[in-house]
């Protein structure tokens, strides 16, 4: 259980959606920083 | 966001910079205008096996860097919040990725590899059950190990394991025989294309259908064919296309297991139904759909012509090497011999049969096919 606690103390996201919609709005980020420069 | 998560994310900031040095170190300074070539331009300007022949890049040196550091000195203290974020890196290439195709292309791509890997999937699964019952396995351990073998390693194995009653150690012996069964995959798939002649589009399928672990079809594929951002790698293109299908069949998946494995176990106590509609939506990988509405806003013309690229598709295909440099870097410091030791026994032997075949059986299929 510890070992548990500490891997989710380690990890930025709760669970694999909110790793994914970190994703999508990390990408949908950089195309709109390519697009205006 | 609350105060833990922003701090989390300060935290997290020098572990990111340690894999974007690692990749910078193998890939030199070139896409920042410097003339540095990195390891990578070493290799090819001083050793001819290892450049011309074994054909290393930056791909493979990423790996190979992040593997040492780990069983040697290990992952530094204040790096290992960060390392954990390089499924994001990835995550973020294969959006950024979908800027390569076109709507038509999606169609034709996803319905060779919808047929290829349902089949290669699904007999899998059913075969690694059937052996694991013959060797008198327990059924859970089967069940993770047919996901892992199946589908798309590690995530697949987690997903299932619930629905199965998997134990701790079935769990962590399946883990370890898929990650170790994927490392000589991703090691040897690249020099065995080469040697075999293939194309790289034929790469790309026998990557995609053969290799078991997300991460590691995009390593080989890109280590196979790297690409540039002129000439972008058509082994990754055709490859995760693959990948992507199989990991969108990931919920299907576990309620298949769930179903084989409430018939060999006889567990009454497992409701297919009621699994099947609570992992449908919390399985579904929420990152496909950016990177289907990347492949159709570039098909409308959002950033420009595609032939010849446009100066924005140009910068999207620069940017994606290096998320995928810097998630592979994380890949390999995430990988440790001691963990893959776990692996052994009748899982190992099980597990490694049904890769190897599924391996061999998708690589004369792609052979003789396409």
């Amino acid at each position: 259980m510890s070992e548990k606690k500490e891997e989710r103390q380690l990890s930025l996201f709760s669970n694999e959606k909110s790793e994914d919609l970190a994703a999508i709005i990390g990408a949908a980020l950089v195309m709109i920083i390519v697009i205006i420069l | 966001m609350s105060e833990s998560t922003s701090s989390k994310w300060i935290k997290a900031l020098p572990g990111v910079l340690f894999m974007f040095i690692i990749a910078l170190l193998a890939m030199g300074t070139k896409s920042f205008g410097g003339e540095w070539g990195g390891i990578e331009g070493w290799i090819k300007a001083n050793s001819n096996f290892l450049g011309k022949v074994l054909k290393i890049n930056h791909v493979i040196i990423v790996i190979i860097i992040g593997m040492l550091i780990r069983n040697t000195i290990g992952i530094p203290s204040w790096a290992q919040m960060g390392v954990k974020t390089s499924r994001v890196f990835i995550k973020m290439g294969v959006i950024l990725l979908g800027s390569l195709y076109s709507l038509a292309e999606l169609a034709k791509l996803g319905s060779t590899s919808i047929f290829l890997i349902a089949t290669f999937m699904f007999s899998t699964i059913v075969f690694t059950m059937w052996l694991g019952k013959k060797y008198k396995m327990h059924p859970g351990s089967s069940a993770c190990l047919a996901a892992g073998a199946g589908v798309c390693g590690v995530s697949a194995i987690v997903a299932v394991a619930p629905a199965v009653k998997a134990r701790g150690e079935d769990i962590a012996y399946s883990i370890a025989t898929i990650l170790s069964f994927g490392i000589v995959c991703l090691f040897t798939f690249p020099v065995l294309g080469h040697l075999l002649g293939l194309t790289p589009e034929q790469f790309g399928m026998w990557a995609g259908t053969g290799i078991l672990n997300s991460g590691q079809v995009l390593a080989a594929a890109l280590a196979f064919d790297p690409g540039t951002p002129e000439v972008p790698s058509i082994s990754l293109k055709v490859g995760e296309i693959y990948n992507l299908t199989r990991v969108v069949f990931l919920p299907l998946v576990v309620l298949l297991i769930t179903i084989l494995y409430a018939r060999m176990s006889d567990d009454k106590t497992v409701d297919s139904a009621a699994t099947a509609k609570k992992t449908f939506f919390s399985k579904f990988p929420l990152f496909v759909l950016g990177f289907i509405a990347t492949v159709a806003l570039t098909s409308f013309g959002a950033f420009g012509p595609t032939e010849p690229a446009s100066a924005d598709l140009v910068a999207f295909r620069e940017i994606y090497s290096w998320f995928f440099s810097i998630g592979l870097t994380g890949l390999g410091l995430q990988i440790s011999f001691a963990e893959m030791r776990k692996a052994g026994g009748t899982p190992l032997i099980i597990g490694s049969t049904a890769g190897f075949l599924k391996a061999a059986l998708s690589l004369i299929v792609v052979l003789l096919f396409f």
